[in-house]
């Protein structure tokens, strides 16, 4: 009777935990097919390469939105990655013990769970209050500095991680410390950068909070960056309660490229993750 | 000096067992020197033998420390010493025997031979001190012994001179000689003996010519 | 040993470790063009003493050094650029240290080709000139693109002596570069050693007495941050003058 019931135990907590992580998974699951079962419909060439049409008209597409947030994305990579990595560097490399570093870390991964919308009104007031007008820039800047933690963090990590042994091998040959830490430890550690730098891509991906403040939206083609601009984001938040047949069914397209695009760079990150780093000749 | 290693204990232990062979074989040649007696021959060739033995024993047991114990300095000295001691008691045993052949050969009833046992006891007391020199690692013992030698040296010339004017007396002008010879030589072996136990103490090896 | 210049001229060197005396006043002269091997009990100060002179023991934190490191006249602690000290006195540490992320080839002449001004051909011959002089070009011809991580650990350790050598230093400093090696690579190593004389003046740290008596020609042995004595490897190991230094090389201690 007694082994029974230990055997039973074993089998009933196995049996648990699928069950939980069954209940876990399921509400992913169930928000990517609404949006999979949605959107799928709205993809056709025309959405993705045309201006909305007007109000209450069928077609059209989200051509503009798409490209908005290409552009905004990279922007945005152009100033948060350089700065993040240019910080992790300082902090694993020149500032190990000092006071100054210490303060530095913990802002850093303190603003990491800082709240987007934040960063949106920085920017807001920073840039859009001083130019008085709805602009890009501001909108790359505030998903810039939302990248920097994250990209700083996988820096420095990714650095710290490389043995001090390859250091003091390349001090002892005479090589000065700026080409130690950017052509031999940056290099080494370039595996765990580009992850950080991707998945810090696929946050600023979905934030849409920022967008708000800076870069507003368009219905026409970008004509500069420091006008307003048309993003994935906004399209959905302004087409989602439109009210608009069209429009909404526009939004869960818009939705699924979104999903599709953040979904994928995790996978990537995943495949480009898994052999051990060996660093190639 | 630092405390000896076992494997030193061991191989000094074997060269006392050659210092008693000698001892043995040395003490009866002065008794057959005194009483002018023969008949000794075999009794030391197979004391010779056994000390051969244990000569070839003693180097064995130096090769294998140099080999499992790989030593250096004052370790490495006392191994090297060893083997050359061992060297030197096997030919005093050597020369001890050759004595014994002498007087098979020789008739000496009628022979003075004060002088040349006087020299024996003298040589045998030499190698004895130089022995005691040695295992206690004396370096001023084994100066003095060095020093010791010229009496001896001394000794064999007083021999050779007193029977180099002979006219009769051939057997014991011829016995007196030889036995002077291997006698000095003895003494010499001594000598070598205290010249490696300065060197074991300080390593360093002086020119004694 | 009278007849040979010094090639390094230590001067009352003391080093401190915050408030630790790692080195006490130690005055020696290192030999041209020969072996010196530096022996002693671990925490006796060989390494800190061999890393000031290659001047790595002040980028330790808490680190401090006094007096004169001579380098054929001239202190290393003054009258030279520390880049420059480095680049004329390598080191080869006690785990190989290749960089991963270069090639066999690129890491032989990565202290040249990182900083300087060398042509791809110049490097390439630069390498192969000096993985012939350790005695890996046979293994590795064949191998030059892959990782430097990739060799054996033997292997790796005499590309890190290429590597150090491709400098064209004036001497090679050895932190127990065969501890991490199996016999028959240690003996490969040695080898090396005893072949790169003829060129520079080598001095490696070594806490098997057996390898010291091996290939030096000269050895210092340190105690307790002092050097105790420091002679010709023959007399070191016959009949050491100091009682200290017979102590350790008979196994007594240490």
């Amino acid at each position: 009777m007694a082994i029974i019931s230990r055997r039973g135990k074993e089998r009933l907590i196995k049996y648990l935990c699928f069950l939980v992580t069954t209940v876990a998974v399921i509400p992913l699951l169930w928000i990517i097919g609404e949006v999979v079962v949605n959107g799928v419909s709205a993809i056709n060439l025309e959405f993705l390469t045309s201006l909305p049409a007007p109000f209450g008209e069928s077609g059209g597409g989200i051509g503009n939105a798409i490209l908005g947030t290409m552009i905004i994305n990279a922007m945005a990579c152009l100033f948060g990655i350089p700065v993040g990595i240019l910080t992790g560097m300082h902090l694993s490399e020149y500032d190990l013990t000092s006071r100054l570093g210490a303060v530095v870390r913990t802002v850093v991964e303190s603003l990491s769970g800082v709240p987007s919308i934040i960063f949106g009104i920085f920017a807001y007031s920073l840039i859009v209050l001083t130019v008085r007008h709805y602009t890009a820039i501001a909108a790359a800047f505030a998903l810039g500095l939302m990248m920097i933690p994250l990209v700083a963090k996988a820096t420095e990590e990714s650095m710290r991680v490389v043995s001090n042994d390859i250091r003091e091998a390349a001090t002892a040959l005479g090589i000065p410390k700026w080409i130690r830490t950017t052509k031999i430890v940056l290099s080494i550690a370039k595996g765990g950068v580009l992850t950080g730098c991707l998945l810090a891509f696929a946050r600023i991906s979905g934030e849409t909070a920022p967008l708000l403040f800076t870069s507003l939206f368009s219905f026409f083609w970008p004509t500069g960056i420091d006008q307003p601009m048309a993003s994935l984001q906004v399209l959905i938040y302004n087409y989602a309660m439109s009210g608009f047949e069209n429009w909404i069914l526009k939004a869960w397209g818009a939705s699924l490229l979104l999903v599709i695009i953040v979904v994928s760079i995790n996978v990537l990150v995943r495949s480009l993750t898994k052999p051990k780093y060996k660093g190639g000749a | 000096m630092l405390k000896e290693p076992e494997y030193l204990t061991n191989i000094n232990a074997k060269i006392m067992e050659m210092q008693e062979i000698v001892e043995s074989i040395g003490e009866q040649v002065q008794d057959a020197l005194k009483n002018k007696s023969s008949g000794l021959k075999p009794v030391a060739t197979e004391l010779c033998r056994e000390a051969q033995i244990k000569e070839e024993l003693i180097v064995e047991m130096c090769v294998g420390s140099l080999i499992r114990h790989q030593p250096f300095a004052s370790d490495l000295r006392a191994i090297t010493v060893a083997m050359k001691v061992s060297y030197d008691l096997s030919r005093v045993c050597r020369y001890l025997r050759n004595i014994t052949e002498v007087l098979e050969e020789v008739n000496i009833k009628n022979c003075e031979v004060k002088e040349v046992c006087e020299l024996l006891k003298d040589a045998r007391e030499m190698v004895r001190q130089s022995l005691k020199a040695y295992f206690e690692k004396d370096q001023k013992s084994a100066t003095n012994l060095i020093k010791s030698d010229e009496s001896i040296d001394e000794g064999y010339r007083m021999i050779l001179r007193k029977y180099a004017v002979q006219k009769a007396g051939g057997n014991c002008i011829l016995f007196n000689g030889i036995t002077a010879r291997i006698v000095e030589r003895m003494a010499d072996h001594a000598c070598y003996i205290s010249q490696e136990t300065i060197y074991l103490v300080t390593g360093r090896r002086t020119d004694y010519r | 040993m009278a007849n040979n210049i010094a090639k390094l001229d230590i001067q009352n060197l003391n080093a401190l470790f915050y408030e630790k005396h790692a080195l006490k006043n130690v005055n020696v002269k290192i030999p041209d063009k020969m072996v010196t091997a530096v022996i002693g009990p671990s925490g006796c100060g060989k390494s800190t003493f061999v890393r000031c002179i290659n001047r790595m023991h002040e980028l330790v934190p808490g680190a401090k050094v006094s007096g004169k490191v001579l380098l054929d006249g001239v202190d290393v602690y003054g009258g030279m650029d520390v880049m420059d000290v480095r680049r004329k006195i390598g080191m080869v540490f006690q785990k190989p240290n290749p960089f991963p992320n270069m090639s066999v080839a690129d890491n032989v002449v990565a202290g040249l080709k990182l900083v300087g001004t060398h042509s791809k051909k110049e490097l390439a011959e630069l390498a192969e000139e000096r993985l012939k002089s350790v005695g890996l070009w046979d293994e590795v011809k064949d191998e030059l693109k892959k990782s430097g991580a990739s060799l054996s650990g033997g292997q790796q350790q005499r590309l890190c002596i290429a590597r150090a050598l491709a400098m064209n230093p004036e001497v090679i400093l050895m932190d127990e570069p065969t501890s991490a090696l199996d016999p028959a690579s240690t003996a490969k190593l040695e080898e090396l050693v005893k072949k790169l004389k003829n060129e520079i003046s080598v001095v490696i740290i070594t806490h098997n007495v057996s390898q010291a008596a091996r290939i030096s020609d000269c050895t210092a042995f340190f105690y307790l941050g002092e050097l105790v004595e420091f002679d010709e490897t023959r007399n070191i190991f016959e009949h050491p003058k100091n009682p200290l230094t017979e102590r350790y090389i008979t196994g007594r201690f240490g």
